[in-house]
């Protein structure tokens, strides 16, 4: 391959970046062509040399993305910096996929639990009111003012339990942009490095 | 050798060479390459990568032949990670060699 090919396809693949970031990193690679040139390097030598510029444009990709969303967090941010990285290799599509699809079915899991025991106090408390005055005539198990108590009680715990649940998630996304800089920096796409 | 043993001490290498004087790229390439085979194309990455993390700063500088070059010079957050990293892998280094001489030694 010769440097304009190499060059033409390492910015195909760095679509989606901003034009001085790709400028950027197109200066990187012409320089080092033709500082090669000067040592006596052939530009298909040096082409071989650097691999293949799409999985190199992958990993700046990836690179930018994970950075971005750390940045700004934002769910769509943290989605496509992980895409970004499972793009580096089929390896990744385990050790980043499954963890990530794992740790959002808990957080749905447990959401949906928070927000039924939330829901469900107030209605307790509904009933145990409309029984106390009268017009609720089927008998709850337990007597209405204990059934108010509890009502209270989960409609609280199930409020708490959302936003422990936001906490959990702000913790989790810090650690989720961890773990993608730090297979960015271990993970390579090709076999060679 | 293992690509994914290797590129985590990558970066090692080239910090730990950005300690002794500020490089170019292609001399950083030039350097490593000499003593471990490398896939050329890796080094920018990282070099973007060590940049965003304020570990190394970039300046550009005219060469008597041919273009200006942009040179990599360390930070003092750069100095401190490296020597950290420096420090992790002596330990560790140290440890496994001492497993295998052992190894070694009870078999012969």
């Amino acid at each position: 391959m010769l440097k304009d090919e190499f060059l033409r396809q390492l910015e195909l693949s760095l679509a989606g970046m901003s034009d001085e970031n790709k400028k950027d990193i197109i200066s990187d690679y012409a320089e080092h062509y033709e500082i090669g040139a000067l040592n006596g390097r052939s530009e298909e030598e040096i082409s071989l040399g650097l691999g293949d510029p799409r999985s190199i444009g992958k990993e700046y990709s990836a690179l930018i993305l994970v950075k971005r969303a750390e940045e700004t967090p934002s769910a769509g941010g943290i989605g496509r910096a992980i895409l970004a990285t499972l793009g580096l290799g089929l390896f990744n599509l385990i050790i980043v996929l499954l963890p990530f699809l794992f740790i959002i079915g808990i957080l749905a899991i447990l959401l949906i639990l928070f927000f039924s025991i939330a829901c469900s106090g107030p209605i307790l408390i509904g009933c145990a009111v409309l029984e106390l005055i009268g017009i609720f005539p089927e008998d709850l198990p337990i007597s209405s003012l204990g059934a108010i108590f509890i009502g209270v009680g989960m409609t609280c715990m199930g409020l708490l339990g959302i936003l422990g649940e936001f906490w959990l998630a702000r913790i989790l996304y810090h650690l989720a942009i961890r773990y993608l800089k730090w297979n960015i920096a271990v993970i390579h796409g090709s076999e060679k490095i | 050798m293992n690509a994914q043993f290797k590129k985590g001490v990558l970066e090692m290498c080239v910090m730990a060479l950005l300690g002794f004087r500020d490089r170019y790229g292609y001399e950083l390439v030039h350097e490593i390459s000499e003593r471990f085979e490398i896939s050329e194309g890796s080094i920018y990455p990282l070099l973007r990568r060590l940049l965003t993390e304020g570990y190394v700063s970039t300046y550009l500088q005219e060469s008597v032949e041919g273009p200006a070059r942009k040179y990599y010079s360390l930070t003092e957050n750069g100095i401190f990670a490296r020597d950290e990293l420096i420090k992790e892998w002596n330990d560790f280094s140290t440890a496994v060699c001492g497993l295998i001489e052992e190894m070694t030694n009870a078999e012969g």
